[in-house]
């Protein structure tokens, strides 16, 4: 907990907040957060165009995720920011215990082994039913992202924490 | 079926095209779009196409809606090949579909079409060339820069110059014609890179240069109110492509600034045969490539047919009464290495007619270095109305 308090109280490059009930009222959100999020973030890059469509692609798929697996309530507090020449994703949210527990065993998961061989798995041999968390899965096998949970600031939040190296 | 707004199926090329922004919430809100992509594939013989090029972001329902149809193909189509084309432009497709393809196996391939763009891209991501490239734009702004507001170039208009090269006409313009914003795009990243560095090192803040491809332009519809391309639709073997292109990123009653040149055409005294002879061949193995640098006199045709209104056409001739003489030196010998270390050698031409080229080159340097001589280079400025 005291990490993720730590850095999400750090100077935030960009950081957007809202209620978790806004959010999930409309599915346009994932898409329209990810834009301004990745638009704004992008301003000062050698290729903003570039960059920015690279970056929505990645955190539409972080939030249309956590659309479907979050408590409901609470906010959801969003934050990008520049680390050691790497763009860090932040999504601050309540969960419930089980959900807590998917996340971290997607994490877990992804870090023990081939995310390549395991989103084939779930592209190939899992219905489409069962693939609502597919999202992570393919971001880190497609474009190399690194995932993380983390405490968030208060009790029962998370912090889902991703890691990319847009510059390659 | 009403059409998809992402998805159309052009069954003359067999290809499916999908444009824009695809982000159904979930599998149901993708039945259309599998009903039409399995009636193309089960249409299809051969090959299917699935151009992406402008396909700008696709969630994972949207994916998995593809992939079903993938699978199809996989199961019940043996016969077909699948190729999926994306564009260096858009830098998500190349990563997530490679992944997809080497997932799939044999008859499902991935092709970035943008790859191997220009033919003379070689040339152009060449950092050694970028003197010679600054040399040439700094002759033709001496003259171009006169011509610009008969074009209809003024102060407080949105720009955008496409196939901008290293940005030395979008930061003239800059500099010179006050404008809101121009915004520079090219497929060389190497020129993207100086000519950001540049307008950083001459704060020049109103300008942005963006990596692009001519044919697929990412700029929205009607935004700007003067779209310049220059040098640029002569090396391209689909120039209408580009100039529709240009065209939409207009608004209704901006301007279409084109320039163009008549290679073959570039003269001077004395020694005028052997000059003539070089450029008429040289422009002959331009053409072998598929660039017509004798494009200038085309370009009312092409902004007729592409529906411009009150087209004005003009001559742009550099000569060595107009131009520094020793500058225009240094671009002929670049011309002279290219067409014969690259153009000439590769088209298997033998060291006569090498050394022929050679020969006129030279003859056009002293044309317009030597006191008594002249010479030039004839190029053409054009520029059309989007109606509106």
């Amino acid at each position: 907990m005291t990490q993720m308090a730590d850095s999400m109280t750090m100077p935030a490059a960009i950081r957007l907040c809202c209620d978790m009930p806004g959010f999930v009222a409309d599915w346009r959100r994932c898409d329209q957060f990810s834009n301004f999020l990745a638009e704004s973030f992008s301003l000062a890059k050698a290729d903003p165009f570039a960059f920015s469509n690279m970056l929505s692609t990645i955190i539409n798929e972080v939030l249309e995720t956590i659309f479907y697996h979050n408590s409901g309530r609470g906010s959801l507090t969003l934050q990008l920011t520049e680390e050691d020449m790497a763009t860090v994703f932040r999504a601050e949210f309540a969960v419930d215990s089980a959900t807590r527990s998917m996340y971290e065993d997607i994490v877990s998961t992804l870090a023990n082994q081939d995310p390549v061989r395991l989103y084939e798995q779930l592209l190939f041999h899992v219905s489409s039913a069962d693939t609502r968390n597919i999202c992570l899965y393919e971001i880190a096998a497609d474009y190399g992202v690194r995932l993380a949970v983390e405490n968030g600031s208060q009790k029962g939040l998370i912090c889902l924490v991703v890691h990319m190296d847009l510059n390659k | 079926m009403p059409p998809h707004p992402v998805i159309t199926f052009d069954e003359h090329r067999q290809e499916l095209i999908l444009t824009g922004t695809w982000l159904p919430r979930d599998s149901a809100a993708t039945e259309s779009a599998k009903i039409l992509m399995r009636s193309a594939a089960s249409s299809v013989r051969g090959t299917l196409y699935i151009n992406c090029k402008r396909l700008l972001r696709m969630n994972s329902p949207a994916f998995s809606a593809l992939l079903d149809m993938l699978c199809w193909v996989k199961k019940n189509r043996p016969d077909l090949c699948v190729k999926i084309i994306v564009s260096s432009v858009i830098p998500w497709t190349e990563r997530r579909f490679r992944v997809l393809i080497s997932l799939l196996g044999e008859n499902f391939s991935m092709e970035q079409y943008d790859r191997q763009f220009y033919p003379g891209q070689a040339a152009v991501e060449d950092a050694s060339f970028i003197p010679v490239l600054q040399t040439q734009a700094k002759i033709i702004w001496e003259q171009e820069q006169h011509i610009l507001a008969r074009h209809g170039l003024s102060p407080q208009m949105k720009v955008a110059d496409i196939c901008c090269g290293i940005g030395s006409f979008a930061m003239q313009v800059a500099r010179h014609f006050a404008p809101k914003l121009v915004v520079g795009v090219d497929h060389s990243q190497s020129s993207l890179i100086y000519a950001r560095d540049l307008a950083k090192e001459f704060h020049l803040s109103n300008l942005e240069f963006i990596y692009g491809d001519a044919s697929n332009l990412l700029l929205a519809d009607n935004r700007f109110d003067f779209v310049s391309c220059r040098l640029a639709l002569q090396i391209f073997d689909k120039p209408e492509t580009i100039l529709r292109e240009l065209l939409r990123i207009c608004r209704p009653g901006g301007r279409i600034y084109l320039i163009n040149e008549t290679y073959s055409r570039c003269f001077g005294y004395p020694n005028a045969d052997a000059i003539a002879w070089t450029y008429r061949e040289t422009s002959g193995l331009y053409g072998a490539l598929s660039m017509d640098l004798e494009f200038g006199p085309k370009m009312r045709a092409y902004m007729t047919e592409a529906g411009l209104a009150d087209i004005y056409v003009e001559p742009l001739i550099l000569t060595s009464c107009n131009t520094n003489g020793s500058d225009f030196a240094d671009v002929i010998r670049s011309w002279e290495t290219y067409a014969i270390d690259q153009l000439a050698r590769n088209a298997g031409k033998d060291d006569a007619y090498c050394q022929r080229l050679r020969e006129g080159f030279a003859a056009h340097v002293r044309s317009v270095t030597h006191e008594k001589g002249f010479g030039g280079w004839p190029i053409w400025a054009a520029s059309g109305q989007k109606p509106g």
